[in-house]
This record gives C-alpha cells, sequence and structure tokens, in this order.
C-alpha cells in the first residue's frame, strides 16, 4: 500500500512538473500567438462554432426549463398542495408538482384524484386536468387535480422526436400556451440511466423506462428521482384515502390499447367500470358521429409499473388509465408541427386508416379540442356512474359509504368542448 | 409526389455528396445532411424552424451522449488494459491453453465476444471491451484481420441479440405492452447457433491444425516474465461491474457503464507493466473520437429526419407493404423487414426498433408476438453489421484496417445466413411456437 502510494505521489509530482515545464517553455509573444492560430485555424473554427452552438442551446434550454405555463387557479379551486407535503424528500426538487384541490376536503365524503401530465408528450392530458381544474366548482366530495405529475420530463424535449417545445391554444383573450415535454424524467434529475430497467417486482425493462413514471409506480423511498415521485403520489392517495384515481394519457394510433379506459380488477365488485364504460356506450350511441366507441380492458398483471397496477395493488384507490389517440406521438406521422398537436391531421394516419392498419380512425383530424373533450366527459361519466351506484349496487359497498359527489361542470361536457373548443373553457390569467 | 421524399433526397443526396464526392468523414456528412435537410424543409414549410435548427441539432445528438461517454471510457480501460501488458498476456495464455482444441477455442472466445453484450444489451460493449480483448489472439493464430473483425462483429450482434438482456425486444414489447417474460429460449434458439456457424464459417479453416511453435514466434512470449496474474484483476473488476450493475441493479446505486469501464482502468494503472497514463488516455480517447463523431451525426440525421416527416414516410410506405399479400402472408412486409430495418438499424438499432418494431408486431399478429418480436430485434442487430454503425466502424480499429470494406465483403455470407434463418424462424417458428 505504502509503495502504491508513493507511485501515485511521484507520479503526480511527474504530471505536474510536466505542466510546469511546459508553462515555462511557452513562447506568449504575438508573432508566436499568431503562428498557432494560422496553424490551427480550422479547429479553432470548430472549437468556436462547438461553443457558439453550446451557448445558443444552452440558453435555450435554461430558459425552457425554467419557463412555466401558466395555469390559471379556478373559482373552484380552495387550496393548492404540494407532492413534498406527503413526502418531504421532495421538497425543494424539480419534480415537486402542485395539487390543485377542489371541494370540501372531508374525509367523510368522496374524492377523486385526476393525474394530467405523467406522460408530457401526451398534451390531452395536461390540458383536460387543466380545463377541469379552471372550471369545476365542487359541493361535496373533493376532486385533486395534479397537471404537471412527472414535472420533470416537463423541462426537456424528447431527444431525435423532433417535438416543438410550446404549443398554443387559440381562446377568446389570445392565446395560452403549454409545454410539449418528454416521456421520460430529465436525466438532469436522473442519471445515469442502467442498460435495463429492473423493477422492484423483478419486472425487466429497457433502461430507458427508468425514467417513465408510468413503469415506477407504487415508488420506493429508496428508488430512482422516478420512483420517489411515484412513491409520493402513491403516499398521497393512502394519506387521502382517495377513492377513485383517474390517470390520463394519449397513446399512438397504432397502439394497440386506444380510446380505451383501463381499469385494475378490484374495481370489477363495485361495478364502476362497467357503468362507466356503459355511460360512455350510451354517449357513443347519441354522437357516434363524433365520439369514438371506448373500449374497457383489465389491468393485466404481468405488466407492472402502472397506475392502473399498482396504486391498485398498493393503495386502497379504484384505479382508473384513459387513453386517447394522439397523431403527433405515432411513429407514422408525418413532419412534426404545433398544427399537428393541436389540429391532429396527419396525411399518413388517414392513409394508415384507409389501409386497416390502425384500431382507431383517423381518416379525418382527431384534433386536441376532441381528445381533451373526451377525457373530461370520461370523468364526467366516472362520476355519473359512482353517484348512479350509490345506494343501488349490491356488490363491494366499502367504496360507497361516503355520499355522492356534488360537482358543477359550469357546461363542461364532450360536446361543448368539442363545438366551442378548449380555449372557450380557458380562463384569462388577467383576470386571475 | 410526396414532399416527405424530396426532403429524404436531400437529406441523403447531401450525406452521399458530401461523403463520396468530397471524402468528409461520415460524421461530419451526417451533421452537413441534417442540417442542410432542416434548413430546406423550414424554407420550404416551416419557416418558424429556422431559429430552432440549433436546438434541434443538439437534441438529435443528445440521445447518444451515455454511449458516447461509454465509448470514450471503454477505450481508456482497454488503452490501460493493453499498455500494461495484460493483453499481450492474455493472448499468450489462451493460445497456450486451448490450442489443441481449436474449434472448442473458437467457439468459447465467440462466447467471451458476446457476454459483455448479452448482460448489457449493448453490441458496443462488447466489440470495445471483450472484442479488443479477443482480437489479437484471433491474429495471432493465424486468422486474418477481416475474419478477425468479422468474428467479433457477429460476436458483438448476437450478443446483443442473446439473453438475458435484449434491448430492442424491451423497446419492442414496451410500444406493445407486452412484458419482458418468455424470451430466453426462442432467443437463444436464434442466437446460438448462428454465432456457433459464424465463428467456425469465419475462423475454422485458418486452426485447423495450430503450429503451437510457430505460432509463439508471433506473440510475444516474453511477457509472461514481465506481468504476473494480478495484472487480470481489473478484467475481474470489470466482468463483477457488469453483472452486478445488470443483474443485481440493487446491490449498488446507478453508476453507468462510464463509470464501470473507469474503475477497472483506475485499478489497471497501477498493476502490469509500468505506463504513461495521461498518454494512454490520451490515445484511447483518439481512437474514441471518429465513433463519437459519428454517434453525434447519427443523432443529428434521425433528428432532421423526424422533424421532416421522412420517418413517417418510411415506416408508412413499409407497413403499406403489407397489403400485398401471399396467403396470409404480407410478403411485401417480410422484404422490407430483412432490408428497411437492417438499413435503419445501422444507424440505430435502438431506433429502428422503437420506429418498426411496434407496427410490425401489430400487423403480424397471426404470428407468435414473441417469435416476431425477436426475429425483428435479429433485423435491427442485422443494421450493426452495415456502415455507419459503431460495431462496424470499431471494428476497424481493433485490427487497424482503414476501411470497412474488406471485413464486409467477408461478412457477405453471415449476413445472408442470419437473414435467411431469421426469415424462416419468425414464419415458421412464429406459426407453431
Amino acid at each position: 500500500m505504502k509503495k502504491m502510494m508513493n507511485g501515485i505521489k511521484k507520479g503526480f509530482s511527474k504530471f505536474i512538473d510536466g505542466i510546469k515545464t511546459r508553462w515555462q517553455n511557452a513562447d506568449f509573444s504575438p508573432k508566436a500567438f499568431k503562428t498557432s492560430v494560422l496553424k490551427h485555424k480550422l479547429s479553432l473554427f470548430y472549437l468556436f462554432l462547438s461553443l457558439a452552438v453550446t451557448l445558443v442551446t444552452g440558453i435555450q434550454y435554461h430558459r425552457f426549463r425554467h419557463t412555466d405555463p401558466v395555469f390559471v387557479t379556478g373559482p373552484g379551486v380552495v387550496d393548492i398542495q404540494r407532492l413534498s407535503d406527503y413526502y418531504e424528500p421532495l421538497e425543494g426538487t424539480y419534480g415537486d408538482a402542485d395539487i390543485y384541490v377542489l371541494g370540501t376536503q372531508n374525509p367523510d365524503e368522496p374524492s377523486i384524484l385526476v393525474l394530467g401530465g405523467v406522460h408530457p408528450n401526451e398534451p390531452a392530458s395536461q390540458v383536460a386536468a387543466v380545463v377541469l381544474m379552471e372550471n369545476l366548482i365542487v359541493e361535496h366530495g373533493t376532486v385533486y387535480i395534479i397537471l404537471e405529475t412527472n414535472r420533470s420530463a416537463f423541462s426537456l424535449s424528447h431527444p431525435q422526436e423532433a417535438t416543438p417545445e410550446w404549443y398554443s391554444i387559440e381562446t377568446p383573450f389570445g392565446e395560452r400556451r403549454f409545454k410539449y415535454g418528454s416521456r421520460g424524467t430529465n436525466p438532469v434529475d436522473q442519471w445515469p440511466v442502467p442498460e435495463v430497467y429492473i423493477h422492484q417486482s423483478g419486472q425487466t425493462l429497457s433502461g430507458v423506462d427508468t425514467r417513465n413514471l408510468n413503469r415506477a409506480f407504487p415508488g420506493t423511498e429508496n428508488g430512482t428521482y422516478t420512483e420517489l415521485v411515484a412513491h409520493a403520489i402513491a403516499e398521497f392517495v393512502r394519506q387521502k384515502d382517495i377513492i377513485i384515481t383517474l390517470d390520463l394519457h394519449e397513446a399512438s394510433p397504432e397502439y394497440a390499447v386506444n380510446n380505451a379506459l383501463i381499469y385494475h380488477e378490484k374495481v370489477r365488485a363495485t361495478g364502476l367500470a362497467s357503468r362507466t364504460y356503459l355511460n360512455l356506450e350510451l354517449f357513443w350511441g347519441i354522437w357516434d358521429d363524433r365520439f369514438a366507441p371506448i373500449k374497457l380492458e383489465i389491468s393485466p398483471r404481468n405488466l407492472r409499473g402502472l397506475t392502473h397496477r399498482e396504486l391498485g395493488d398498493y393503495t386502497n384507490t379504484l384505479p382508473f388509465l384513459a387513453e386517447t389517440s394522439n397523431a403527433s406521438q405515432g411513429r407514422i406521422r408525418g413532419a412534426m408541427s404545433e398544427s399537428l398537436i393541436v389540429d391532429g391531421y396527419d396525411k399518413f394516419y388517414e392513409r394508415a386508416t384507409a389501409l386497416g392498419i390502425l384500431e382507431v380512425d383517423h381518416s379525418e383530424a382527431v384534433p386536441l379540442d376532441e381528445r381533451v373533450a373526451r377525457h373530461i366527459q370520461t370523468f364526467k361519466e366516472l362520476i355519473n356512474a359512482y353517484n348512479s351506484l350509490q345506494g343501488t349496487w349490491t356488490g363491494d359497498l366499502e367504496y360507497y359509504s361516503r355520499g355522492l359527489f356534488d360537482i358543477e361542470y359550469n357546461d363542461l361536457n364532450f360536446t361543448t368542448v368539442y363545438d366551442r373548443g378548449i380555449g372557450a373553457f380557458l380562463l384569462d390569467p388577467e383576470d386571475s | 409526389m410526396d414532399i416527405e421524399l424530396l426532403h429524404l433526397i436531400v437529406i441523403l443526396g447531401i450525406f452521399l455528396i458530401g461523403a463520396a464526392y468530397f471524402k468528409i468523414p461520415i460524421g461530419v456528412a451526417m451533421m452537413l445532411s441534417a442540417f442542410g435537410g432542416i434548413f430546406i424543409y423550414s424554407a420550404i414549410s416551416a419557416p418558424d424552424q429556422f431559429l430552432q435548427i440549433p436546438r434541434h441539432l443538439v437534441d438529435g445528438s443528445f440521445a447518444y451522449i451515455e454511449p458516447m461517454l461509454t465509448i470514450v471510457a471503454a477505450m481508456i480501460f482497454m488503452r490501460f488494459f493493453a499498455d500494461s501488458g495484460a493483453l499481450e498476456s492474455f493472448t499468450v495464455l489462451a493460445v497456450e491453453k486451448l490450442y489443441r482444441v481449436p474449434t472448442v477455442l473458437l467457439i468459447i472466445f465467440m462466447i467471451i465476444i458476446m457476454f459483455p453484450a448479452m448482460i448489457t444489451g449493448s453490441s458496443v460493449t462488447s466489440i470495445v471491451s471483450a472484442g479488443a480483448l479477443v482480437a489479437p489472439t484471433l491474429l495471432a493464430l493465424g486468422i486474418p484481420k477481416t475474419k478477425t473483425a468479422g468474428i467479433v462483429v457477429c460476436g458483438s450482434i448476437f450478443g446483443m441479440i442473446a439473453p438475458p438482456i435484449n434491448l430492442p425486444v424491451m423497446i419492442i414489447a414496451d410500444t406493445v405492452d407486452m412484458p419482458y417474460t418468455g424470451f430466453t429460449l426462442p432467443l437463444l434458439i436464434l442466437t446460438v447457433p448462428l454465432a456457433i456457424f459464424c465463428v467456425l464459417f469465419l475462423g475454422r479453416r485458418y486452426v485447423g491444425k495450430i503450429d503451437i511453435e510457430d505460432v509463439k514466434k508471433k506473440i510475444p512470449m516474453a511477457i509472461k516474465d514481465e506481468v504476473n496474474t494480478f495484472v487480470y484483476i481489473p478484467i475481474l473488476v470489470l466482468i463483477v461491474l457488469l453483472v452486478i450493475v445488470n443483474v443485481f441493479p440493487t446491490w449498488l446505486p446507478p453508476i453507468g457503464l462510464p463509470l464501470v469501464f473507469l474503475i477497472p482502468a483506475l485499478i489497471q494503472a497501477f498493476l502490469g507493466r509500468k505506463f504513461n497514463i495521461v498518454t494512454s488516455a490520451r490515445n484511447g480517447v483518439r481512437t474514441a473520437l471518429p465513433v463519437m463523431a459519428v454517434l453525434v451525426g447519427i443523432g443529428m440525421f434521425i433528428q432532421a429526419m423526424t422533424l421532416t416527416g421522412v420517418r413517417g414516410y418510411i415506416v408508412y410506405n413499409i407497413l403499406a407493404l403489407g397489403q400485398v399479400t401471399w396467403g396470409q402472408h404480407p410478403i411485401l412486409l417480410y422484404l422490407g423487414s430483412l432490408t428497411l430495418i437492417p438499413a435503419v438499424g445501422a444507424f440505430s438499432p435502438l431506433g429502428s426498433a422503437s420506429v418498426f418494431g411496434g407496427p410490425y408486431v401489430l400487423v403480424l399478429l397471426f404470428l407468435n408476438e414473441i417469435v416476431v418480436a425477436a426475429a425483428l430485434s435479429m433485423f435491427t442487430g442485422v443494421g450493426d453489421f452495415i456502415p455507419p454503425s459503431v460495431v462496424a466502424l470499431h471494428s476497424t480499429h481493433i485490427v487497424e484496417l482503414d476501411g470497412y470494406g474488406k471485413i464486409l465483403k467477408t461478412l457477405i455470407v453471415p449476413i445472408a445466413v442470419t437473414i435467411v434463418v431469421t426469415l424462416a424462424y419468425m414464419i415458421l417458428m412464429g406459426m407453431y411456437w
């Protein structure tokens, strides 16, 4: 050991001596400088070019990460809490998201948690949550809404997906801007990423999924940053004894589970999934020209880490996950633009529909208005189903002991959002 | 005509003119083609993208920040391993112990090459570590440079596809909500026979009768007196770290592959023959630089293809091929799987899996999806045989050849056999598994 330490010391002093000698022998005259510059002019050009690109993109990235979209606190919001209120280690970190509270907060009344922005590259998820937060008035029961569930993933663009950083929604008072983020947590908050992600259940996934919040549930206190956020959400659900959790998502049109409602098997005993499905089917019966048919799927037991599996297994809540079809996150899409996100028209998806490759219909545009409207109607029918089963359901009654939700929607439903556009339901930040 | 076809012509045109006519390095040619592609796209269709060009270029290349760090760390480790005398010592040891059983010797070397990729899921890990370790021994046994490089390339690719970790399959499975279970046997059936065939096809004829005395003249036997067994400690540390990080991740905090290579490199600095650490490290970085430049270029290239809609254009047209069927078999789609999936895989096997995997599995639902995903992962891996893949380009450094052309020529039969076997595997096993 002593020999090794002497070796290290000797090597280090030799290294320092080498630098000193070079410094002493260096020629700092203007002539020598000019010669050196001319000799290395190409290298210097590349060096300055790289520095310039680094500087420009670095400033742009810094601005993007530290600029938040404006969320206008709706008239029904009674409190804004944070995830760190339920899991302290998140305090002061980028992932500490706001929880908007609407309603009475009475633990003896029913409660629902809406998760928006688990995947920030699925815009209808966040926008639907924002519309609900800015419009609902809850008289009985409590609605908790998280708009940026994986907040860190809103702070970067996904490499090689060429997405815009922001997209805008037209409103009567001008534009409201939202961030289009990545599917996974920012490497700035969680790095390095292993080649393989082994979920706490033992499931093996690609290392990329280490940063995917919807593969990290139920989370763990000793885990990665993403697992800490998942743990905080699970902890919130446990502490508040949330009855229903609705996790809003979008899927690429070629994805098999699309325009779907996925639920944990324990929901079956409550009748809630079937009744919600039935309500949405009836809705489709009336509005079949606008409202695509809904699929009802049960959470696969061997697909771990997702909200509809783990929140069902590890908390008392009844978890649901809703999907709408989003052309801007698919692999068949053409050029990427804000218009594709908001207007939802893509010629390759139109052709793919004609070929019968897709299970969802993209023969026409599927705009953000329609996708958000669909999520809002799903929320509404879930609440309607819960209320309608009170006093009539004879199965598992544990979840029906806290009375009815009483929610004022202020004209918010699928058809109004579809017809008037999301912008009509977004509040003016100036009036906030 | 779709405007995307024009963008494809612009992007590929700039790349080909730059690389083939002006002979500029491949990485730089790809950067220029990405820049040109986005510039033309902005001018024609999206003026708002002009100011976003720098961001898109950086965003695209950022996908490879971790592979780049891994490559540079692995190159430093391998440089230290070589300069400390450990590599020469390993060559001498392997030849002395195994020359009597040449077939077994070649198969063992193939397994050694495959091992790092099997447990990390990355062919690059294999070629920069085990590939560089085994290549000098293969050369010493009399196998020509091109064939040696070919064996190393095959081992790295089959290692990436072999279980337990197959990243392309994991990515495909994730896109269709399929758990990564039940793949071990199908992947072993696909990879092991191909790996044995390739190593014997490329190397067996040169090691039929090993004249040990002749071989000893070619290898530095004196190294036996210069270093002792301790010189191998770093390689053992590397294996242990790779296994822990990938198989027992809870035993260590996530340290990342770059550190996995740098820790044994640091230990190597104190073992074996004395060498100048700074010079060796600098040489290691120099070797890694061209590959890193190509990765930056590929990243920008893919970003440009995605932004301009060229990616969607290619994917849609491949899936449209599925309409032409023979019985229930979409024959043109099969043709696409063995041409375009490897072609995109040459830029990034994982990117190819991510783009084509999900749609392909969904179109081929009449076949067993596990078998289809396994076969598709092999097709993405075939891309690694083709430049500008990192594996292809790096193989030239390992055997000190100037170009990849001659290596690719020796690999024509292994590539053809791999494609034919994989296609037959996908259709036949997919129907009856």
